[in-house]
């Protein structure tokens, strides 16, 4: 990281994330206890920039400059010096979740499993899977009804909702929706 | 920490919608602070936008080299070319980059004509344009769509034309204003260069982030 031209910070690298670096964790509670945090909004698509110029809450200027797809994720720290740390904090976005009620001994899992999967893949959706849930963005609410019509005759199984989230993609499975 | 890769905008918006003139209206904008800039125009099958660009803005103007204005016909659906596999653009921008490095400030990437779906791949562009025209009507912002929603500058072009096919202009400023929440629109005319001043300065802070022209002018 280095500062350029207009007091502007460049950010070339991440350093870490607060939820997985323990060290981190201890630093950032430290800098917002003193109000030196700050946050700079970016969208899930944004997330993938190699280059883009953003301004924190506090109007920091900061120009990501990237070599390779970065892929910020929420809470990333990507700046620190001793009077401030900037963070990332990814926007919430609308989701479908799909969740299997019942998956145990269940029949039915092997070809519902595979007809979702055909359909989100024939949709281009990043997902986000879980034990009984799988996770991805929606782009209308009607798609939505699309959904639950499609699989109306499994209704017993599958619970079929909107919901509000930051949503991040596995790994593997950030593919661009379209 | 200086990176080989030069900043790049792509652009994409319907067939017809003024892709290619909005090129033809800003580069000189940018050529007259003394920024230097490539085009790559993608389209189907024929190269007809980059040999009119070529011609106007390179033979013509003198504000490139013919060489530094290359078409693309990409055959297949234009999204695939500059999202899904955008090899054969990354091929190109590799090579530019490689030869003009010292010089170059912007390589501008031309979609061909596409649906209100088009994104471009973070790995090809940094910074997307995605453009539609006053004569689509004003019901078209508040239709969505990938493009007119996540694009970093919506551009609205054609806008003499509102009262002449019924569209509302201050409808579709509400409805850009209501779907892109802080995301910047711009209303142009791409004929009369109307609004073309706004989206050069966007280019110059969002893209270029201030930063001066690696090469002043002769």
């Amino acid at each position: 990281m280095e500062i350029i031209e207009n007091n502007m910070i460049t950010v070339n690298q991440i350093l870490g994330n607060i939820n997985t670096d323990s060290n981190l964790r201890k630093k950032y509670e430290y800098m917002l206890k003193n109000d030196l945090c700050e946050k700079v909004v970016i969208t899930r698509m944004e997330s993938e920039k190699l280059r883009m110029r953003k301004s924190t809450n506090k109007k920091t200027d900061v120009a990501f400059i990237f070599k390779h797809n970065p892929t910020l994720r929420n809470d990333d720290v990507i700046f620190m010096d001793d009077n401030k740390m900037i963070m990332v904090t990814l926007e919430s976005e609308s989701v479908a979740i799909i969740t299997f009620k019942s998956y145990k001994d269940n029949e039915n899992i092997f070809p519902l499993s595979v007809k979702i999967g055909h359909s989100l893949g024939n949709l281009h959706r990043p997902i986000k899977v879980t034990t009984n849930q799988v996770i991805f963005p929606l782009q209308a609410e009607t798609e939505l009804e699309m959904l639950k019509k499609m699989f109306s005759s499994y209704d017993k199984f599958l619970d079929i909702k909107s919901g509000n989230m930051i949503f991040e993609p596995d790994e593997g499975s950030n593919i661009h929706e379209h | 920490m200086t990176f080989k890769r030069i900043p790049r905008i792509g652009i994409g918006g319907p067939v017809g919608s003024g892709k290619t003139m909005l090129i033809e209206q800003f580069v000189p904008l940018l050529s007259q602070i003394g920024y230097r800039t490539a085009i790559i125009s993608n389209d189907v099958v024929s190269k007809e936008d980059a040999d009119r660009m070529r011609r106007n803005l390179a033979s013509e103007r003198g504000l490139m080299p013919e060489s530094l204005v290359i078409g693309l016909a990409t055959g297949g659906c234009p999204h695939t070319a500059v999202r899904e596999d955008p090899s054969m653009n990354l091929s190109v921008v590799e090579d530019i980059e490689s030869a003009h490095n010292q010089e170059l400030d912007l390589i501008i990437i031309e979609s061909g004509g596409d649906n209100i779906t088009t994104t471009f791949s973070p790995a090809l562009a940094d910074y997307f344009i995605y453009i539609i025209d006053v004569a689509g009507g004003d019901k078209y912002p508040r239709k969505r769509g990938l493009g007119i929603e996540n694009c970093d500058l919506l551009v609205i072009n054609k806008i003499d034309l509102a009262p002449h096919v019924g569209a509302d202009l201050k409808i579709m400023e509400r409805d850009a204003k209501l779907i892109r929440k802080d995301k910047p629109f711009v209303f142009v005319n791409c004929k009369t260069g109307d609004g073309i001043k706004e989206v050069a300065d966007n280019i110059v802070k969002d893209v270029l982030f201030d930063i001066p022209p690696k090469i002043t002018k002769n």
